[in-house]
């Protein structure tokens, strides 16, 4: 469904992206790994079209993404949830899912905040508060449910577990594994917690300086040695940040 | 006593009319609109002219609100979309040149005299429970009300007032979600000289319709989008209307110091209330 | 090549009225156009190199003017003490409004500006000595060791000293350690504080080098034109004054002076009855030097000097 092949991106004279080449297949999970300054967000904005690649190209069921606006491959059903989730905090919480649901039609856009609002009872309860007022958990359920409004078919989610509890984290991603069997996309996942990362995700891809150093099962990057030792921190690890 | 407040609540609707206008496009766009209150002198005209050609008062209004909004789709269309990729600043500077040229403009095609216009309602000022007031302040008032209800409703009931408000928090987020930043900030501007339209017809009665009637208006609504604390459009009505009472109370009983205690006040809120003066602080980022 | 340009072209400035001896009136317009220029030299002093704005700079000009007028009308002191005591008044008013505005940005110091000037223009009218909503009328011209500055021509060297010396002044400026820390400011105010550049008492000094500008032009103006009102200060100068440094080129060096010529041009060679007009053809060039010509008008001649010296490279 989603290809990408030999992509290049570059900030001013910087290349960040020496050509990468991923595939998915919805409803897959594929995670990519890497650490800080890897390209991974950047991978993602490409994606989404807030940055321009300068070489190489992404297709969705063999439409050319690169070099469309935004709205046009929100259109399309990529819908990219940002790292640091870019809630509107002023905003109630029922603005902020209305926006994910920008394009749709109201019957749709009625039935998918049924869908949200069920699968994440406590925004229910928030409905009309300000989103700013929210902890970060309930944060990160409303960027999903924000996410969902907009029907995805390849979600991109950024970190999602940045600045949250072990346990919260445990429980989106499960949710998100869950969500994904339920409406059949396929979801990027980009991660700095990479085991949890790999226990729901598909395949991997373990990006290093702007290349994909290593791809695979997300069972065999997990006895990877490498991985272990880079991203896994050894046997023992402790989840969340 | 209470004739003091309803006389500034009414002074304070004509700022608020045109404080609505600078907060919508500041809030959305962060740009400071120069040209919100010549905009309006700009259709007060156009809307006399209609008038003394015997045109019915309401088609006047209607006409130039809508002239009001073409404009504005103009201006972001061939304008402020094209600026917007090279400076911050210049967008700022071409409301600045509008303001120059909608004076020159003014000047050119109505001359420089001062004229009367016409009050919307005729007759003896409205006298009730010991207050007075003219006619044409309850227009006012109305109207502003109205507005303040259907701006309202645009931006907290419908996808592109929410869109508008998302905006101004977080631009990137917005983008991200797909909403149409383009048409946006047409809706914005088209909105904001919409409004103006209607200021320059409620203020030119109560001056005198000239190039220049509107700049005062125009640093009082300042003024007045400062004290709302500049983020929201109901803020902004609150605002004026607050100036408005305060500048009457002022002018009854400390005459000397009417004309610099709005500018005075400004500075005041500015250095210790930034926020404005209800202060109540904005949610944090998410 | 570099430095024969700037000496050629002073020669031929010190003979312009030579040229004109038979048109003082024409003398006249370009010692304002220069007293325009060493005013927004200023203004863009604080907005092209400190990245401030001010919407309010005129009432600095009011500052000084009415300061010198005063002091050589009401107090007879000679000319020189009147002009570096209406320098200094409007250096202590920068300072006054210098001071809030450290704690301001954007939106909230335009304000500021705009309306601390309109409190300057609303007290001068207030004042007895100012004159108030009369004006001060017949302010005496300038004189220098004795000698009177009677008419335009001998007006004209003391215009074109001052302003060469504002743009000596910002030249240095511009490329002292304070200009530096400032543009570095504009760029980037955390990253100029990450650095430990100490940005308010730099913003401060940007405030007082341009209110002294400004008052500078003022005192200028008002023993050359003899007469001053507070409305010719309001806002619509300080936007004038604006709009000079854009059309000019913001943060370039001689823009302002072009900018201040084309102003005084256009406004005086409209036709009669075409006056109004002034603005609205104003306006035009302000927002065609917004969409064309990011560095204003000065961009023209760098490119046209650029090509002289690419022709130059090509014959050797």
């Amino acid at each position: 469904m989603l290809k990408i092949e030999d992509l290049h991106v570059s900030y001013g004279p910087i290349e960040a992206l020496h050509g990468i080449s991923i595939e998915l297949e919805a409803p897959e999970v594929i995670s990519i790994l890497g650490s800080n300054g890897a390209g991974k967000t950047t991978l993602l904005k490409t994606i989404s079209g807030i940055l321009t690649p300068t070489k190489g190209v992404i297709t969705l069921d063999g439409v050319v993404l690169n070099g469309m606006e935004p709205s046009k491959i929100v259109k399309l059903g990529v819908v990219h949830v940002p790292e640091g989730r870019h809630i509107f905090p002023n905003l109630t919480v029922k603005d902020n899912l209305i926006l994910g649901g920008y394009f749709g039609n109201a019957t749709q856009n009625r039935e998918n905040m049924e869908f949200v609002l069920h699968t994440f009872p406590v925004l229910k309860e928030r409905l009309n508060m300000k989103a700013g007022m929210l902890s970060g958990g309930e944060l990160q359920m409303l960027a999903l449910g924000r996410g969902l409004m907009g029907n995805p078919k390849l979600l991109l989610l950024d970190e999602p577990s940045l600045g949250l509890a072990p346990i919260i984290t445990s429980e989106i991603f499960k949710t998100v594994k869950k969500l994904t069997k339920e409406k059949g996309f396929g979801v990027l996942l980009v991660e700095q917690n990479a085991r949890k990362a790999l226990d729901i995700s598909d395949r991997g891809y373990v990006l290093v300086n702007g290349r994909i150093e290593l791809s695979g099962k997300s069972e065999e990057l997990k006895e990877n040695p490498e991985v272990q030792k880079l991203y896994l921190g050894g046997k023992n690890v402790k989840s969340g940040i | 006593m209470l004739n003091l407040v309803f006389r500034g609540l009414a002074t304070g609707s004509i700022y608020s009319l045109t404080a609505m206008g600078i907060v919508l496009v500041l809030s959305t766009t962060n740009v400071m609109n120069f040209a919100q209150g010549d905009m309006g002198m700009f259709l007060a005209f156009i809307a006399f002219a209609l008038i003394m050609r015997n045109f019915p008062y309401p088609i006047a209004i209607i006409s130039v609100v809508v002239i009001g909004l073409i404009l504005g789709t103009l201006l972001e269309r061939g304008l402020m979309s094209k600026v917007r990729k090279t400076s911050h600043l210049g967008m700022i500077i071409v409301t600045l040149a509008l303001t120059m040229i909608l004076e020159g403009l003014a000047g050119y095609f109505f001359g420089t005299t001062p004229l009367l216009f016409p009050p919307l309602l005729k007759g003896p000022p409205i006298q009730f429970a010991g207050v007075i007031l003219d006619r044409q302040d309850l227009v006012s008032l109305a109207i502003s009300g109205i507005v303040v209800l259907i701006l309202f409703i645009i931006l907290y009931r419908t996808k592109i007032g929410i869109a508008s408000r998302s905006l101004a928090e977080d631009e990137y987020g917005a983008r991200l979600l797909g909403i149409p930043i383009k048409s946006i900030y047409t809706f914005i501007w088209a909105a904001s000289f919409g409004l103006a339209g209607l200021a320059g017809v409620m203020v030119a009665p109560k001056l005198s319709l000239e190039p220049s009637f509107m700049i005062v208006i125009q640093l009082k609504a300042f003024i007045a989008a400062v004290l709302g604390g500049m983020s929201s459009v109901v803020g902004a009505v609150v605002g004026g209307l607050i100036l408005g009472v305060l500048e009457n109370f002022i002018a009854y009983y400390i005459p000397q110091i009417k004309d610099s205690f709005s500018l005075i006040l400004v500075v005041v809120v500015l250095l210790l209330l930034p926020e404005g003066l209800f202060g109540r602080r904005q949610a944090r980022r998410a | 090549m570099k430095k024969i340009t700037p000496i050629i072209l002073l020669i031929i400035a010190l003979f312009i009225p030579v040229f004109l001896r038979e048109r003082p009136s024409l003398i006249y317009y370009i010692n304002l156009s220069m007293i325009y220029a060493i005013s927004a030299q200023g203004l863009n002093l604080l907005m092209g190199i400190a990245g401030q704005i001010s919407l309010g700079h005129a009432a600095f000009m009011a500052i000084g003017g009415y300061t010198s007028a005063i002091l050589v009308m009401s107090f007879h002191l000679p000319f020189i003490i009147a002009l570096i005591g209406g320098i200094l008044v409007a250096c202590a008013f920068g300072v006054i409004i210098g001071f809030p505005a450290l704690r301001l940005k954007g939106f909230y110091l335009a304000i500021a500006t705009l309306a601390l000037g309109n409190v300057v223009t609303d007290i001068i009218k207030r004042l007895k000595i100012t004159g108030g909503d009369y004006g001060l009328r017949n302010i005496p011209p300038p004189s220098l060791f004795g000698f009177e500055l009677q008419n335009n021509l001998s007006q004209f060297y003391l215009v074109l000293g001052c302003l060469l010396l504002v743009i000596f002044v910002t030249r240095n400026f511009i490329k002292s350690k304070s200009g530096m820390a400032l543009q570095a400011m504009r760029d980037s105010e955390t990253g100029a504080r990450a650095v430990g550049i100490n940005i308010s008492n730099y913003k401060l000094l940007a405030f007082i080098v341009a209110s002294a500008f400004a008052g500078l032009g003022g005192v200028l103006y008002a023993h050359s034109v003899t007469y001053l009102h507070p409305t010719n200060f309001g806002l619509g100068f300080s936007i004038d004054l604006l709009a000079i440094t854009i059309i000019g080129g913001i943060g370039t060096l001689w823009g302002v002076v072009l900018g201040s010529f084309l102003w005084v041009l256009v406004r005086n060679l409209m036709g009669t009855g075409l006056e109004v007009l002034t603005g609205v053809l104003f306006g035009v060039i302000l927002i065609l030097v917004v969409l064309f010509l990011p560095r204003g008008l000065s961009e023209i001649f760098f490119r046209i000097s650029n090509r002289f010296k690419s022709k130059e490279v090509q014959e050797k």
